[in-house]
């Protein structure tokens, strides 16, 4: 199986994965964790150049 | 405050992704399906992969 393929089959199963979670787990839990995730992701999105550089930096040291 | 929420029916979702295709598109609508399985309308949800002319990737990706 092409690598594309078989990372779009692991992709699938973890979205059938979390499916099952998220209807097995309460609702504050799951929300919560997603919340997490998303506000994760904007703020990442939300970084400019400066900043960008700024935690390239601090990594490095 | 009582308010109602109006979304389109989730069999119609799950179809309209279908046919939008990509990767994620696909992956969005294996996830509609997953979470509402018990509560989906199967003869909706066949009736629309039919009319978008999906219902083969439907029965590919959506067990």
């Amino acid at each position: 199986m092409l690598n594309r393929e078989k990372n779009f089959q692991s992709r699938l199963a973890f979205v059938r994965y979390w499916a099952d979670y998220v209807k097995k787990s309460p609702n504050k839990v799951w929300s919560k964790q997603q919340a997490e995730f998303i506000n994760a992701i904007l703020k990442t999105a939300n970084q400019d150049v400066e900043l960008y550089n700024r935690v390239k930096k601090a990594v490095k040291k | 405050m009582d308010s109602e929420l109006f979304i389109s029916p989730i069999e119609i979702q799950i179809a309209f992704k279908l046919w939008l295709g990509s990767e994620k598109d696909i992956e969005d609508a294996v996830y509609l399906f997953e979470l509402f399985k018990d509560k989906l309308n199967r003869n909706l949800l066949i009736k629309k992969c039919k009319e978008l002319n999906v219902l083969e990737t439907m029965m590919k990706y959506v067990k």
